[in-house]
Formats: C-alpha cells, sequence, structure tokens
C-alpha cells in the first residue's frame, strides 16, 4: 500500500479527516511518537509545518538550504532581538539540520528533577532501556570511523594541553562520509535522523503524512480533545493558502518542539491551573569564540562535532556552568553570524577563513534562580519567547567566553576573536582578561545563540507546578499529550536530541497502552 | 477616458472650466512639493538596479552603498566588477528579504523603508544625506557608531544591515573563492 502523503499547499479544496491521534510536529518527539503509535495498530495523522524533501533535493548552499529547513529562515530569535535561536523545520524537524552529537541525560540532570520536581520516573536506572533501545535503533556510536577533524581536533588538543577533561562525542550516523553538511541536510542519508528513520516507518505502519499545515488550534470541549483545526501553508511554508484541514481525533500529541508546543496550548485555551504554560522555556545559551591557527583547519569539512568537554559544566560554585563544543565553520555561517565587523577588519577576517577554529559554551540554563528561561507568549497569534538575559547569564557567557580563548591559546591558535561587537584579536591570556574587564557587554555587543530549545511545558507530579505529568500528559485536558523536548523542566546541560528521543519512546509507549 | 467622464456631467455639476483649471493648479502644485518633499526627503528618484520583489529602488541603492562600505577590502577592486558584484549582492538581499516569514518580511521591509526616507533615517541613525553621499570612511564611521550605539534600535539597525549585507555576498557561490572554500565535499549545485 503506498504511504499517504499529502503536501497541504497542493490542496484545492478544505480537507475534514479523522483519526485516533493526531501528531504535531515530526521533529524528535514527533516522530518517534509517531512510529511507535502505528505500530501499535493506531490510526496516526503526522502533520509537519515544513515540507517532505529527499536527500537529493538538499542544496549545500546554505543560502538556499536556511529558508528550506530552518524556521524563519534561521532569522528566528528571541522576542527583544538578543539571542538567534536556529530551529529546523521540515519533516524529521530539527533532527535534519543538527550537527547528530548524542548525550544521554546527564545523571545530575535527571537528580535535579528528581529533587527540584519530585519525578519518580526520571532516573538514570529507569531510563536505561529507553536510552539503549533509541542508540540501537539510531545507530548511535562513539565516532571511530574518522578521526576529529582540525576544528574538533583543536578543541580537544587545548584541553589536553590545559588538564581538562574531555572525549569523543557519540553520533547517530550509519556509513557517514564525512562530508560536514550536517547542518544543511545530509546529502547521503548517513545522519540517522528522523526523516530517514522514524517517518518512514511510522509510514509504513500506514500512518498518514500532511506537509505545509501549521496547526492554529487544538479543539477541546468539556474538558477532553476533539481534534485540531489548521491551515494549509504555501510552498515554502510562509502563508496561508486559505486553505483549512479539519481533523477529529480522541487524542492529539503537541510534539511541535519548545517555543511551539507551548504556543498551540496558549493559542487552543488549554486550562493551565500551574500557570507554568509557557513559562520557563531553555535555549543552552551560547557564546562563542573564533582562533586563528597557524595551520589549515578547514572548519568546514569532517564531522561538526566530535569531541566535547565538561570540565566547566557543573562548577563547586554557584556560577553557570557550561559545556564546550566545536562549531562547524560553513562560509555564510562563518562570515554573517560569527564575524560582526565591517570594512578592513572584516577583510582580514575573510582571509583567515581556512585557518579559523570555533568553539561554543553552551550554559546550561534552567538550575539557577537567575537562569530560570524565558517564557513563551503570544504575539498577533504567533509565538514569541521573550528570554531576558540576566546578569548572571551574561557573566556565565563570558566566563565561557574567557575559557574558550584559553583552549584556543593553548590549542596553539595565534590569536583568539571572541563573538563580540567589540572584537578584538587577543593573542595571551593576559590580554583577553583585561578585555574581558574592560569591554561593555550591552544587550547586542555579546551576540548570544542557541541551537538547543527546550521546556515550557513542563513535567511533573503535581498539577500546581507542572504542565503535563511525567509521561506527558495533560494534567487537566483529557486526550493530549506533551511529547517533545517542551516538557524538561530545565535545560539537558548536553545537546538535547537522545533526552528527547528516550522520552518519547517512553511516553508513547505508555501512551499506546492507554489508546489500545 | 477623461473626456468622457467629465463632458455630460461638466456643466451640470456647476463645475466652471476656470475652477477645473484652478483645482488642476493645485493639484500640480500639490504633486511639485510632493516632488520637492520626494527629492528631498526620499534621496531623489534614482532608478532601479534591478527588478525586485520587495526592495524599492532607493533601499537598492542604499544597499549596494553599505555593502560597498561594509565589504570593502573584500570585493573586487576593479570598478565594474565590483558594480556587478554589488548588483548580485542587492539581488541576493531581496531573495532573502522574499523568503523571511511575512511578519519579519514587513519588519524588516520597514526598517529599510526608514533607512531610505531622510525624516525617519534622521531620527533612527542622525543622518540626513544619502547614503550615496560621502565617503567610505564617512559611512564606516556612521555604521561604527551604531555598532557601538547606546541605543538598542541602533544596534539592532547595524545588525540587520550586516546580516542582509553579508548575507547577501556569502550566500552566493561566486564569494566562495575568495575565502579559500573550495565548496562542499558533495554538491548538488541543481538545487542551488
Amino acid at each position: 500500500m503506498a504511504a499517504q502523503i499529502i503536501d497541504a499547499s497542493t490542496l484545492q479544496d478544505d480537507l475534514k479527516l479523522s483519526a485516533d491521534v493526531v501528531v504535531v510536529g515530526t521533529g524528535a518527539g514527533g516522530a518517534y511518537t509517531a512510529q511507535v503509535l502505528s505500530a501499535a495498530g493506531l490510526d496516526v495523522l503526522m502533520l509537519e509545518a515544513g515540507g517532505y524533501y529527499r536527500a537529493e533535493q538538499f542544496s549545500q548552499n546554505e543560502a538556499v538550504a536556511m529558508p528550506m529547513l530552518y524556521q524563519q529562515s534561521a532569522a528566528q530569535r528571541s522576542a527583544d532581538q538578543a539571542i538567534l535561536i536556529l530551529q529546523g523545520q521540515a519533516v524529521g524537524g530539527t533532527t535534519v539540520v543538527n550537527w547528530t552529537s548524542s548525550f544521554r541525560t546527564p545523571e545530575r540532570t535527571l537528580a535535579h528533577w528528581t529533587e527540584a520536581y519530585a519525578h519518580r520516573h526520571s532516573t538514570p536506572q529507569a531510563l536505561a532501556p529507553w536510552f539503549s533501545q533509541v542508540e540501537q535503533e539510531l545507530n548511535i556510536q562513539p565516532w571511530t570511523a574518522f578521526e576529529p577533524n582540525s576544528n574538533n581536533a583543536a578543541l580537544a588538543r587545548g584541553c589536553a594541553a590545559l588538564g581538562l577533561s574531555y572525549a569523543t562525542i557519540r553520533r547517530n550516523v550509519k556509513a557517514c562520509a564525512n562530508t560536514g553538511l550536517c547542518g544543511v541536510g545530509c546529502p547521503i542519508n548517513a545522519k540517522q535522523s528522523m526523516l530517514v528513520t522514524t517517518v518512514p516507518k511510522a509510514l509504513a505502519s500506514g500512518a498518514r503524512l500532511i506537509s505545509r499545515v501549521r496547526v492554529r488550534q487544538i479543539v477541546h470541549r468539556e474538558s477532553r480533545v476533539q481534534g485540531i483545526v489548521a491551515d494549509a501553508l504555501d510552498g515554502r511554508s510562509l502563508d496561508s493558502t486559505g486553505r483549512t484541514i479539519q481533523v477529529s481525533a480522541r487524542h492529539v500529541v503537541a510534539a511541535a518542539g519548545a517555543i511551539r508546543s507551548p504556543g498551540l496550548l496558549l493559542r487552543s485555551d488549554v486550562p493551565d491551573p500551574s500557570g507554568l504554560l509557557g513559562a520557563r522555556t531553555f535555549l543552552h545559551p551560547v557564546s562563542s569564540a573564533v582562533g586563528v591557527m597557524p595551520e589549515r583547519v578547514n572548519g568546514y569539512a569532517g564531522a561538526p562535532q566530535s569531541v566535547y568537554s565538561d570540565a566547566f559544566l557543573w562548577p563547586d560554585s554557584q556560577d553557570l556552568g557550561f559545556k564546550l563544543e566545536a562549531t562547524p565553520l560553513l562560509p555564510m555561517f562563518t562570515m554573517a553570524l560569527l564575524d560582526r565587523s565591517i570594512g578592513a577588519a572584516h577583510a582580514d577576517f575573510a582571509k583567515r577563513f581556512p585557518f579559523l577554529h570555533a568553539q561554543v559554551a553552551l550554559m546550561r540554563d534552567g538550575f539557577h534562580p537567575q537562569a530560570s528561561g524565558g517564557k513563551v507568549r503570544l504575539k498577533d497569534g504567533l509565538e514569541s519567547l521573550d528570554y531576558p538575559v540576566t546578569d548572571y547569564l551574561r557573566r556565565g557567557l563570558l566566563q565561557g567566553m574567557r575559557r574558550m580563548i584559553e583552549v584556543q591559546l593553548a590549542a596553539g591558535a595565534r590569536y583568539v576573536l571572541p563573538w563580540h561587537a567589540h572584537s578584538k584579536p587577543l593573542r595571551n591570556l593576559a590580554q583577553a582578561e583585561r578585555w574581558l574587564a574592560q569591554t561593555p557587554h550591552p544587550d547586542v555587543s555579546l551576540p548570544i545563540g542557541s541551537a538547543h530549545v527546550m521546556g515550557g511545558c513542563l513535567m511533573g507530579p503535581d498539577a500546581s507546578r507542572s504542565v503535563v505529568d511525567e509521561f506527558g500528559n495533560h494534567h487537566v485536558l483529557q486526550g493530549l499529550s506533551v511529547i517533545d523536548g517542551s516538557i524538561f523542566p530545565s535545560s539537558i546541560g548536553a545537546n538535547p536530541q537522545l533526552s528527547i528521543y528516550a522520552f518519547a519512546l517512553r511516553n508513547a509507549t505508555t501512551l499506546a497502552a492507554q489508546l489500545s | 477616458m477623461a473626456a468622457r467622464t467629465l463632458g455630460p456631467d461638466f456643466g451640470q455639476k456647476g463645475i466652471t472650466r476656470r475652477r477645473l483649471l484652478g483645482g488642476s493648479a493645485l493639484v500640480l502644485a500639490g504633486i511639485s512639493l510632493g516632488g520637492w518633499f520626494a527629492a528631498r526627503f526620499t534621496d531623489g528618484r534614482v532608478e532601479p538596479l534591478l527588478t525586485a520583489n520587495w526592495l524599492a529602488p532607493q533601499q537598492q541603492h542604499m544597499l549596494a552603498r553599505v555593502a560597498d562600505v561594509m565589504l570593502d577590502g573584500v570585493l573586487d577592486s576593479q570598478p565594474q566588477a565590483r558594480t556587478e558584484q554589488l548588483h548580485w549582492i542587492v539581488a541576493n538581499i531581496d531573495a532573502a528579504v522574499d523568503g523571511l516569514p511575512p511578519v519579519l518580511r514587513q519588519d524588516t521591509c520597514k526598517l529599510l523603508a526608514m533607512l531610505a526616507f531622510a525624516p525617519s533615517r534622521l531620527l533612527l541613525v542622525a543622518r540626513w544625506q544619502s547614503w550615496q553621499d560621502g565617503s567610505r570612511q564617512e559611512l564606516e564611521a556612521l555604521l561604527l557608531t551604531l555598532q557601538d550605539s547606546p541605543s538598542q534600535l541602533r544596534r539592532i539597525v547595524y545588525r540587520v544591515l550586516r546580516d542582509l549585507v553579508s548575507g547577501g555576498f556569502y550566500a552566493d557561490r561566486r564569494s566562495w573563492a575568495s575565502l579559500g572554500y573550495p565548496g562542499p565535499l558533495i554538491d548538488n549545485r541543481a538545487n542551488g
């Protein structure tokens, strides 16, 4: 039987459908959920705002890939414009464009959830089988097929020189050719994203898929979900075509990611007794620094991330912890984003392009009262993330920058250019510390990025302190689950894809048992 | 068409020739005044650099000028080649604006329109003069004051202009050689 796939941009008329379960979003949470539920014999309909692409349709030119595969053409920002938030938009969600880094949820993060949010089912032991299953299904293994590329090797070398701990990252790839193109969609389907794993499996089990559709509202009455109403989008997923899609369903799974899932619930007037819907949205805000190395690095080539350091992730002090990773250097990303200079300074940066080595420091937000994340609100019916950059967070970002500079210099960088409006070449640590102490850091002078969105529909056993229970079921509205990164009550402290997969697998398996 | 409209009602509505001419003179004066204001406030009438979806001719010239300043040292120094580069940068910016979600596109277009209109430009970036006036050094100094401004709005103006211009250049395969970027290991060029 041919898979039932509709591109909503081609619809000539409104559509009325029914299903057992509607899954809104096909990223890490939604696609895994759809696979599990359809395998259990449920009639599943997947809805996705982005397009459904094959690897041969991907462009390796960022200018084409970004509007095609990223939310808001990769120009999505927090409400005050301070933070650039990269997030995928396509069938497969962010897994289509992520850099394949796969970490289990750190035990200290799970311990925090157990202690601070009274979780009973978030222990490493309880989650271990789910992690194992995902790791097997997505071929998550240590990256040993190739040596780390020069960009990641520099991170390892700097850490080694300073006596800092570092390790190899596990990746969800199969027969990877080390192209370095993960961020624009793997051209050879080596990345085991949802596009090539769970989505096809769900379709093979009879699930249906509608791409280029934006869910306007979850329809509910008397505390029970009845379905959804959605708008068909045009061929670029930008504007509504005016066609409407209505689906009656006994269950709706919100899996649109940690900005759009809370946004959907807010737009749908879903009961919110805790008052926390949309709150505590986390980003792993990052600062960055670019080292100019004496030899060619070619930071665009090879697996984007294969080395990390958690040496500063769990400091003994109350300071904000951060993870160090390398960041790949494709031309537009590097020249338009990582450099903020103009004229002669920019021309000089451009000349160094093949010699650049870049790192990011990912802040572990959500563990401290002054890093309590942002809040998703509705503005003209659309989601907007208000994420205040507190002094505490800014201090953490600068501490991260200081450490990256130290590691890059130790790795042999001739000089380091911090990602900053007042960036200047820093040739030794003393100079870096003077610069850090003296340079003003108002909101926009310190650029902040993010590629990990979490929280906003936090899970917990207590309806007065959370939006959904530990299995993603809404505390009040029957027939509604949230299964994506928005259920996490803090950031993960590591790239979140594997955490989302494992929680999705567990929660979808529980849901399948409930519904079957 | 106009004569037919005027014909039958001309006398019936009491519109005399004198009144019509008087009215026309007022309209003409209004148009002239509007033209004078337009010339003063919108940097004068300019020919478009290209057929664009979103960028008005003045915005095209403004962005070309800003690109000429921001990317000085990266762009070709030979005038004709440089002009060609500036044209395709503007075309790429127009394409990038076209790919933005409607709300973001609207905000970007509004900002560009304000920057191309002298009174709003004065308020936004403290510059009445056209973008075409002044040396590269002078414009670079202005842009750097925006980057360093205590006003968040001015810093955002810098960011938007820089993002658009650098994105417009480095989004294009023709810029890659200048970086020493050999292109992707696998390249489905047919996809863009």
